[in-house]
């Protein structure tokens, strides 16, 4: 008979406790970094970090804690913040997730372009470059922002990488994709027309830009996996006006960018060490900040303090390195798999 | 095959990619033989286990480094697909139909006369894996794994002139499939299509009442071809094997092996060869009570010197049920081609993984049908090779050390409950520790467990016979498999039940028989591999005509 009661008080205590309100107010995410770790290849899902600003806590997988465990896709490439929601792209994923810009809630997913890269934001539009399924159909593809729907796709062919708004217009760089291009293209958004088109260096990646309006391009060079001897260096590139200012070669394998534009420093990896090339330089200057190769970089221009990510062997933990003005080291936290992207807020 | 061995399966789901992991080794490290030769890819190294269906009557399973036999890529041992050629003829007609839209007919015909044998199996299988699954709260169907394939194989036997014996098989299959995508990515229209011709032929020449020569040959003729959107590729291999060895009834074989493998693919740039030549010996001794066995084999790969691999068996009978057997291998896994000369990251200065292996066998019989085996094992695998980014580029290296470490137990037994009616169980347990105990270019790792293995694995089948029904379980469970190198995220275990009931009816001659399979009978939501989604429960109907 106790025992009866014992097993019914405590069925009764777990009704009482089931029907309480137990929705847990959701973690926002508002002043800080995000960090969009791709995810294993292949299988994998990409996944968000936030750190908080002068704060030690850090939330991993946020977006999965915040949308009771649902996952990104495979291979979080980007995100950015437009009309007050997050626009995150799952390349393999085939995807872009949109969230509430706080707190990561689901809002609406667009499933309708393949690969998707980098956005470019000037508050008003939105753009995205995608690869297409093949890597040579990509393009770059215009967001309504409101309706959360593809409003204009333009083909530009060999895989889109970063994209910028500059003066009004939109500075694409191609990338190749899985072959080669060396383009930088300047499209008007206004009809999605090319206006110029700009040879930097093989494979362009990201794109960033100074105060004066000023476009700065890495270029990865040219990997012949076939004949190694076609292989030819990467190249770090200055666009002024539309014109190349000044172009300096840098190792084959370079990769990711940031810019600090208060102490005019470019950052960018050389396929060993993350190192730092002063703008006004009239010669390649570069100093070593940090002895990785870094797989992204990030400028935090609120607390002028450099993020580079270490992908260690792309399958477990990727780690997060902060570094002063002074190139000190501040800090170091983990990320999720292969951080491959920062974004502020 | 999953519900009797101690291997691990590891499967992304229908008409992806299924390899065997076996005693915390890579699938590279298991043999597959057929003919008696290995007939893993020369190009990746692997076997993909969702071209072997049932046109062959035994898998069977070697848990022990097979090096001696095999040479490179055994040392976890190997599965040996083979026919049983009896003395009689036979005929089986199979069609079943699941709830997948899966289909397949199988035909297989034995047949005898005077001094020859042969056995012929037959099997088309058009599969469009339609199937449910679990993504978060959503049932989500898949409809991107249709796997069609024809699969013919036939072995045969001549007795001749009493000193001469001759065997021969061929082994012909074409499959297509359409690659799924996982519960992360997008569908692309990625297809394979394999197409393997196989053929051995073996000579035994008795030179007297206990020693003979043999001569066996096979040549393996293998294409896989790839498409994706952008993406065409096509590798073809072509392996020729031929091997002589004299044996003596005492216990004594002495032997020589060459083997050519030539790949042409077209992502490689030239064609790549393999040279290898054997000599192997083996020598059983009987010490009393004690049996000692001695192996070892020398292998010259394109004119450099392998490894020695070398074997050790010592077996003491304790009583008339009680066994003992230790047994000592050592051996070693080539690159695979894929490994060297991969267009982005092959790495041409790989070194071949070494092992050691040791395992200690206790096994018990009480009567005819029962037994209890209970088998310590330990290995270590030096120059584990492992694709990682190296500036950049991923590309095979010899990357780190691994130990492990491990018990299997097996219990096999059957108890007659009625006059027609008994129950036979076949119980595995698999206990496997298996650590990275040295990672040659990042220390944070080492003591880590290594990627894919479970650390238990239960399985095995409780069958109920009585007179011509058979009910069946066949529970499997896995234990979580960390699947990242620092062991940060894992894969959930699982526990899976199938159930199988089948009727036969004898009618003069012939039997015909109803069968019905239930694959993941308790619905369970599972993955083997991380977000590849796998079949909640499926339903098949056979029925066979045997006679």
């Amino acid at each position: 008979m106790n025992r009866i009661l014992v097993w019914a008080s405590a069925l009764v205590l777990i009704g009482f406790t089931s029907c309480g309100d137990d929705t847990p107010d959701k973690t926002e995410f508002k002043d800080g970094v995000f960090i969009v770790n791709q995810g294993a290849f292949n299988s994998g899902t990409g996944t968000l970090t936030f750190k908080e600003r002068n704060s030690p806590t850090i939330y991993q997988d946020a977006y999965s804690m915040n949308n009771e465990g649902a996952f990104l896709g495979n291979i979080a490439q980007s995100m950015i913040e437009h009309n007050d929601k997050n626009f995150i792209a799952i390349n393999n994923g085939g995807k872009i997730v949109v969230t509430d810009s706080d707190d990561l809630t689901l809002v609406d997913t667009i499933s309708t372009i393949q690969q998707g890269r980098y956005f470019a934001s000037n508050g008003d539009q939105l753009y995205l470059t995608y690869w297409g399924d093949t890597g040579s159909n990509g393009g770059i593809c215009e967001i309504n922002g409101s309706t959360n729907s593809i409003e204009e796709v333009v083909e530009l062919g060999n895989g889109p990488e970063g994209i910028l708004f500059v003066n009004d217009l939109l500075y694409v760089a191609k990338g190749g994709g899985f072959s080669r291009d060396s383009l930088v293209l300047i499209i008007d958004p206004d009809d999605n027309s090319i206006v110029k088109s700009i040879v930097v260096g093989d494979n362009p990646g990201l794109l960033v830009k100074d105060n004066d309006e000023n476009v700065y391009v890495v270029c990865r060079g040219h990997s012949d996996f076939f004949e190694p001897a076609n292989n030819t260096n990467g190249r770090l590139v200055k666009l002024s006006n539309q014109d190349i200012a000044w172009s300096f070669e840098i190792p084959n394998g370079s990769q990711a960018l940031a810019i600090d534009t208060e102490n005019q420093f470019l950052y960018f990896s050389d396929g060993t060490n993350v190192v730092k090339q002063s703008l006004n330089a009239t010669e390649l200057d570069t100093k070593i900040v940090k002895d990785i190769n870094a797989y992204s970089l990030g400028f935090d221009s609120d607390e002028k303090h450099l993020y580079a990510s270490d992908a260690k062997d792309f399958n477990s933990q990727g780690e997060v390195f902060v570094i002063g003005s002074d190139d000190i080291e501040i800090e170091s936290f983990p990320a999720g798999i292969i951080p491959g992207y920062f974004y502020f807020k | 095959m999953e519900n009797q061995t101690f291997g691990a399966v590891r499967t992304g789901g229908p008409a992806v990619l299924s390899t065997v992991l076996h005693r915390g080794m890579a699938s590279r490290h298991l043999g597959v033989l057929w003919g008696g030769f290995n007939i893993q890819s020369a190009v990746n190294g692997t076997f993909d286990f969702n071209l072997i269906r049932n046109s062959f009557d035994q898998a069977k399973f070697y848990q022990n480094g097979t090096s001696i036999i095999t040479g490179n890529a055994s040392m976890a041992g190997a599965i040996g697909l083979s026919n049983v050629l009896t003395t009689s003829n036979s005929t089986a007609l199979s069609l079943y139909r699941n709830t997948t839209k899966n289909t397949s007919v199988n035909l297989i015909n034995k047949t005898t006369y005077k001094k020859y044998s042969q056995h012929i199996g037959v099997q088309f299988t058009k599969d469009q894996n339609e199937y449910s699954y679990k993504n978060g709260p959503q049932i989500v169907k898949q409809d991107q794994a249709e796997f069609n394939m024809w699969d013919v194989n036939y072995s045969a036997r001549l007795s001749a002139f009493n000193q001469w014996m001759f065997s021969w098989g061929g082994w012909f299959q074409q499959a297509d499939r359409q690659i799924p995508p996982t519960k992360t990515s997008v569908n692309i229209d990625q297809n394979q299509k394999d197409v393997n011709y196989r053929g051995y032929a073996h000579i035994s020449y008795a030179l007297n009442t206990k020693s003979r020569l043999r001569l066996r040959s096979a040549y393996f003729n293998e294409k896989i071809e790839y498409t994706a959107p952008g993406i065409f590729s096509l590798s073809h291999a072509n392996v020729y094997n031929s091997a002589i060895d004299f044996v003596h009834d005492s216990g004594f074989t002495l032997g020589s092996q060459i083997r050519l493998d030539r790949v042409d693919a077209s992502f490689y740039d030239p064609k790549h060869n393999r040279n290898t030549i054997a000599f192997f010996a083996n020598k059983e001794l009987q010490i009393k009570s004690l049996e000692l066995g001695l192996s070892m084999r020398y292998e010259r790969i394109d004119g450099s010197s392998q490894p020695l691999v070398m074997g050790l068996r010592l077996k003491k009978e304790l009583s008339s049920r009680i066994s003992t057997e230790l047994r000592y291998n050592k051996s070693y896994t080539l690159p695979s081609f894929n490994d060297l000369y991969w267009p982005s990251g092959g790495n041409p200065l790989l070194k071949t993984e070494n092992s050691h292996e040791f395992d200690l066998d206790f096994a018990y019989t009480n009567k005819k049908e029962g037994s209890i085996h209970f088998n310590l094992f330990f290995n270590l695998i030096d120059d584990w090779i492992q694709w990682t980014p190296i500036e950049g580029f991923f590309q095979p290296v010899n990357q780190r050390k691994v130990r492990n470490i491990g018990l299997e137990f097996r219990y096999t037994d059957s108890y007659k409950i009625s006059q027609n009616g008994k129950i036979k169980l076949n119980l595995l347990y698999g206990f496997t520790d298996s650590r990275l105990i040295k990672h040659y270019y990042n220390a944070d790792f080492e003591g880590n467990r290594t990627v894919f293995v479970p650390q238990h694995k239960v399985t095995g089948s409780i069958a109920y016979l009585f007179t011509n029904w058979r009910f069946q379980l066949n529970p499997i469970y896995y234990s979580k498999r960390f699947d990242t190198t620092d062991n940060s995220t894992s894969v959930s275990g699982f526990f899976l039940m199938d159930f199988e009931i089948q009727k036969s009816i004898p009618l003069n001659k012939r039997t015909l028989s109803f069968l019905l399979n239930i694959e993941n009978g308790l619905n369970n939501d599972y993955e083997n591999i991380r977000f590849y989604p796998m079949p909640l429960r499926i339903l098949t109907f056979g029925i066979q005509l045997k006679m």
